[in-house]
């Protein structure tokens, strides 16, 4: 605002700058009243704003004209769009589809109620997981700890007498575990999912530690029967050990010294027997060169118990001491093959001498059917009659009872009673016990509806039994009183089946283990 | 239908509410790439690229931040600028090459309205050229598009206040390009 003479406020004119705002209409409501009524009887200012307003209104007009002149070809149309336009994904916002099906605040309140319903109401997929292997409720039985592989994962069960299966844990991570292995004592599962080995650490109601090692998808392993030790083959010649006490690991015999398939613990935990294959079974070439071993862990010392004489026919796997470690029993996993029963040796581990067994034994995956009793009693079959083998005397006793041929055996802890699947037979009469010094057998009946696949003791008077349903793909687990008369219980169910592969075989330690405890 | 009904149509993937959007804008959109731009062939060129732009972009477009014509020729000046940005040789306008700008001051009346009028015109496009992008955008913008202040700073992407002292600075530098022509439009102003 610029004044002049005597009196500025009387006579004044606005400059340049506010009567442009003015005239392109940018001043404030107040303001351009003030400047109307100025303008009104100032023709100095009414003039410039005159000036002003015709400039800017022949530029608009001109501007308009001139821009309004050209037309734009026929490049610029929406067909050039169209096509990208139909291409999935529909431009539209996650945002936008809400408004579309939430249109007002009450909506959203609704349905944020039902999401919350959904959520208290419906179980999760733990729970339904759970509740689909309807673990027992009442369970009379010793205190043990189960391992299941279920389609929903690896669950982890702690059963005690008179109370339900209690869910130490679910791991959905291990979809596709294998060689479950729980230490004697209870608190360690060992097992493989890919090239991994998970040591797990099982407290009373939680997992308290959890350790990866990574290996080969070959390897194998055995706890030591103090508990103290995982001793592992890595697939790639190592045999190696886990140590529980201190939860660390570390090489007992290196990799070029080829050790391989299942490390064999003696009774006292104070040996380890084991193969040593070059080159290794994994590599696509004959072995030149077979031997079995004995290691000490404490020390590292190893001695080379006996050479296989046919190292391009045969490979030599030792399965089980004698009890007092004086013997091995060895038996040719090649053989095993294509459903043949295997050749067994003696090993007399005192004279490094590998003795041919008159007989065969029965294999089922990479392992033998029949193990080795705590009287170091194991079976064979020797000229199509059933015998006992002592592995200490090498001695071998035919089994005159007409009991019928086991397929799955497990011995007693006394070794006294072997209990047994028998191949073929109806379900709920599949399942046999025999004492094998009195030559005893009888038959224990169980509900039908499901055949008897494996079986191993849980202490000295119940039995685990594995049973497969009719016609379904999943197994059972039950267990069975021997002495107290009590009916058999099933303790869980829907879990899965055992898968073949090379070196593995059908082996029910794939899908579940179980391992009674002192608590 | 409404333009909004129309937006949110082609925002859930509506073809047809789409190419209706471009109906309607593709003729502003050339044209405010022409005055930004004074070349027919690449205000085509950006139009076409603005519009492609906003429509397969549609998604995000919020109604609640600006109008469709704002957003739309936001990124209409943002190509122009890319196009100016990315010309080797940059065009020179034609009435620039043949001198026209050079002569606005020795100008003088014809007889006829008709005539003088379409001078005028000339005059003005040599004058724009002569301005700065920027201050040509803020003429453009304000002038053709009729854009506020506010408007103009978010297309812009400056400070109202900057986007104010363009323009001014623009209006001034085309008053003093255009100088007698001023006084012959009051006259015709005074004659109408």
């Amino acid at each position: 605002m610029v004044g002049h003479g005597n009196d500025p406020l009387k006579d004044f004119h606005y400059d340049e700058n506010t009567l442009e705002e003015y005239v392109l209409g940018q001043l404030l409501p107040d303001e351009e009243d003030t400047i109307r009524q100025h303008i009104s009887h100032c023709p100095l200012c009414r003039a410039r704003v005159t000036d002003i307003q015709v400039f800017c209104r022949e530029l608009t007009s001109e501007l308009r004209s001139t821009l309004e002149q050209p037309q734009p070809g026929p490049a610029l149309s929406f067909d050039h769009i169209a096509p990208e336009w139909r291409k999935p994904p529909r431009r539209v916002t996650l945002l936008y589809r809400l408004e579309q099906v939430m249109p007002s605040a009450s909506s959203v309140f609704f349905i944020g109620l039902l999401v919350a319903a959904f959520l208290l109401l419906i179980p999760s997929s733990d729970t339904v997981a759970l509740r689909s292997l309807e673990l027992v409720k009442n369970y009379q039985g010793p205190p043990a700890v189960v391992a299941a592989s279920t389609d929903s994962g690896l669950i982890i069960v702690q059963l005690s007498s008179g109370s339900g299966a209690q869910v130490i844990d679910h791991l959905s991570y291990l979809d596709n575990p294998r060689n479950l292995q729980i230490s004697p004592d209870g608190h360690w599962l060992a097992l493989q999912q890919g090239r991994t080995l998970h040591i797990i650490a099982i407290e009373h109601s939680s997992i308290r530690a959890h350790m990866r090692i990574p290996l080969n998808e070959t390897a194998d392993w055995a706890w030591s029967p103090d508990s103290q030790t995982l001793a592992y083959t890595d697939g790639a010649g190592q045999l190696a050990i886990f140590d529980t006490a201190t939860q660390t690991h570390y090489v007992l015999v290196p990799a070029d010294e080829h050790a391989w398939g299942k490390p064999v613990w003696s009774n006292d935990s104070r040996q380890i027997a084991y193969a040593s294959v070059e080159p290794l079974p994994t590599v696509d070439a004959t072995p030149s060169r077979q031997s079995i071993w004995r290691v000490n862990p404490a020390t590292g010392y190893r001695v080379e118990l006996a050479h296989n004489p046919n190292p391009g026919e045969s490979l030599l796997l030792a399965t089980a001491w004698s009890q007092n470690a004086d013997a091995l029993l060895v038996w040719d996993i090649n053989t095993s093959t294509g459903g043949n029963l295997p050749t067994i040796y003696r090993l007399d581990v005192l004279a490094h001498r590998l003795e041919s067994v008159a007989g065969q034994s029965l294999a089922q995956g990479n392992q033998l059917a029949w193990p080795v009793s705590s009287r170091s009693i194991t079976f064979a079959v020797n000229q199509d009659q059933l015998t006992t083998l002592d592995l200490s005397r090498g001695t071998q006793t035919p089994i005159l009872d007409a009991i019928p041929w086991p397929q799955n055996l497990a011995w007693s802890p006394n070794g006294a009673w072997a209990a047994y699947t028998v191949p073929g037979a109806a379900g709920g009469k599949g399942l046999y016990q025999y004492a094998v010094f009195e030559g005893e057998f009888r038959q224990i009946e169980l509900p039908g509806g499901a055949t008897e696949k494996a079986v191993s003791w849980a202490g000295p008077e119940h039995l685990f039994v594995i049973r497969q349903p009719h016609n379904t793909s999943f197994c059972e687990l039950w267990i069975v009183p021997l002495t107290t008369g009590e009916a058999p219980q099933r303790i869980l169910t829907y879990a899965r089946l055992p898968q073949t592969g090379p070196y593995i075989g059908w082996r029910w330690q794939d899908v579940l283990a179980m391992q009674v405890t002192a608590r | 239908m409404d333009e909004i009904s129309v937006i949110r149509r082609a925002q859930e993937g509506d073809e047809r509410a789409a190419r209706s959007l471009f109906d309607t804008y593709q003729l502003r959109t050339y044209r405010l790439a022409y005055g930004l731009l004074s070349d027919t062939a690449d205000a085509e060129e950006v139009a076409q690229d603005a519009l492609t732009y906003a429509l397969l972009n549609i998604h995000r477009y919020n109604p609640e931040l600006s109008s469709f014509s704002t957003w739309l020729h936001t990124i209409t000046v943002s190509r122009s600028r890319d196009k100016r940005r990315r010309k080797v040789l940059p065009s020179v306008p034609l009435t620039q090459w043949l001198g026209i700008g050079n002569q606005l001051r020795d100008y003088t009346p014809g007889p006829e309205a008709k005539f003088m009028h379409r001078e005028v015109k000339s005059g003005l496009t040599a004058a724009m050229d002569q301005l700065s992008p920027k201050l040509r955008e803020a003429i453009v913008l304000r002038f053709y598009a009729d854009c506020t202040y506010k408007e103009m700073g978010e297309i812009m992407e400056c400070s109202l206040n900057t986007a104010r002292s363009r323009l001014r600075l623009a209006i001034e530098k085309l008053r003093v390009q255009l100088g007698d022509e001023q006084v012959r439009w009051l006259a015709t102003e005074t004659i109408r």
